[in-house]
């Protein structure tokens, strides 16, 4: 925090600021009319999937290309190595044929915990300096 | 001690038993050795036993009281979320009100299809995130009870300020029986109501993988997601790049939305947040002046008390 922003802060807190509650001279507020509607259509949670697709023009996310990089960074590439190395167990396991298989199906679930926590770290203060 | 003892022991039994000098001294000497001898087996002996007992009773407390014992596995646990740097975390500072009223857009065409927001009323909106006249809009688009009329028959009514946002099913039980039998929570106070807030809910939102790890077992009708408790969430993956236009040209990518609707159901778990912030400053400050009065004050009254010298001077003729 900036010290003119701490005394704006100040000077704020001591000053009666008048809550915005009319429209702005220039009305655009009926536009918002409009896509209030649809909304209330919506009853499923494929919908919106299929709505995304009818898009020209998608906006996409950083974040899992953020995720990608941290995960290949130093400090997280051990997880990363567990991980993979897990899977492998696992597509193993699955291949060998059903008789000649050992101890239970193994689950990754911990290794991709500590990967995803190791990632996520890395990745939280790079995407909220993107985000608005 | 027990040495100690020991050797007054036998030195008065050598002195009582042999009556010559000499033999007394040779003997005495001959005692001396050979009873410290003996004494040191057994006192050997005692450190080893007490060596025993102690590691074996700090041993035996550190199997009873000394690891956790976790019940669950970690997937059971569900991944922590992770730390994000909120902006209206900080002590001075208030929601993002572009963010809230892109949040609410989220929540209304996206997660309020499912989701009630049964608390939080038309008219918190008003001078939060939305001008007065688009707040009454929304609300008149939806349809409330009426009074009865004169027949006794209850009518519908276009919203009002006042009404409370509609929920997307009658009850809980409708609610259930629409999602297989899963209850989507009220968001009103979702943000309190979650260990981990604000993060936890966008890691939720934004950490369903591509597909679940390796080996992990998915059961049907659930998705997978590390941070939820037990890995397995009813809800699926909602958002998507692009599923929302927002009106002010933001991207709507996934992590943006998420980060936008967080910070309004941040909101509409605490409304107060931004007076409460403003509130605390203002207390602050007068709380600082009035103490560094109250210190000035106090020492003004105390100078002429602290500064004074008592002298006594005794009289000079006392002793006559």
């Amino acid at each position: 925090m900036t010290l003119s922003q701490f005394l704006s802060d100040v000077y704020s807190s001591f000053t009666i600021a008048d809550a915005k509650a009319e429209a702005p001279p220039a009305e655009q507020a009926d536009d918002k009319a409009e896509d209030a509607g649809d909304s209330k259509e919506e009853e499923k949670e494929e919908e919106p999937a299929e709505e995304a697709e009818e898009e020209e023009e998608e906006p996409e996310d950083i974040m899992p290309k953020l995720q990608e990089e941290c995960a290949n960074t130093t400090k997280c590439a051990p997880f990363k190595h567990h991980y993979e190395e897990c899977a492998e167990r696992v597509q193993q396991w699955d291949d060998t044929p059903e008789d000649e298989r050992k101890g239970k199906r193994e689950s990754c679930v911990e290794e991709y915990f500590h990967l995803m926590h190791c990632a996520g770290d890395c990745v939280a203060p790079k995407l909220w300096a993107k985000l608005k | 001690m027990f040495s100690r003892g020991c050797l007054r022991q036998a030195s008065r039994v050598s002195s009582r038993s042999l009556p010559i000098r000499q033999t007394i001294r040779r003997t005495t000497t001959d005692a001396a050795k050979a009873v410290p001898e003996a004494s040191e087996a057994r006192l050997t002996a005692a450190a080893y036993v007490a060596t025993a007992v102690a590691v074996a009773s700090s041993g035996w407390y550190f199997y009873q009281y000394g690891p956790t014992v976790y019940a669950v596995t970690p997937a059971e646990h569900g991944l922590h979320p992770t730390k994000y740097p909120w902006v209206h975390q900080g002590f001075l500072n208030t929601f993002d009100h572009q963010a809230l009223r892109r949040g609410f857009q989220v929540y209304r065409e996206v997660c309020a299809s499912c989701h009630s927001l049964s608390r939080v009323a038309w008219r918190t909106l008003v001078g939060v995130s939305h001008t007065v006249d688009e707040v009454k809009a929304m609300a008149e688009e939806c349809e409330y009870d009426d009074e009865p009329n004169d027949q006794g028959d209850i009518e519908k009514r276009p919203g009002k300020l006042s009404d409370y946002i509609p929920s997307p099913y009658a009850n809980d039980q409708a609610a259930r029986a629409a999602n297989q039998g899963a209850l989507p929570p009220d968001l009103s106070l979702i943000v309190k109501a979650r260990h981990g807030g604000c993060d936890y809910i966008f890691n939720l939102l934004t950490g369903y993988p591509d597909e679940p790890p390796a080996g992990a077992v998915v059961q049907s009708g659930l998705n997978f997601n590390p941070y939820f408790p037990g890995t397995g969430i009813a809800m699926a993956r909602v958002l998507y790049d692009g599923i929302v236009e927002y009106e002010d040209g933001t991207p709507a990518t996934t992590s943006q939305m998420a980060k936008d609707v967080v910070e309004f159901l941040n909101w509409a778990a605490e409304p107060e947040m931004d007076e409460r912030k403003k509130m605390g400053m203002k207390v602050l400050a007068v709380t600082t002046i009035m103490l560094a009065l109250s210190i000035w004050v106090k020492k003004y009254k105390w100078a002429s008390l602290k500064t004074r010298k008592i002298v006594y001077n005794p009289p000079k003729d006392i002793l006559k």
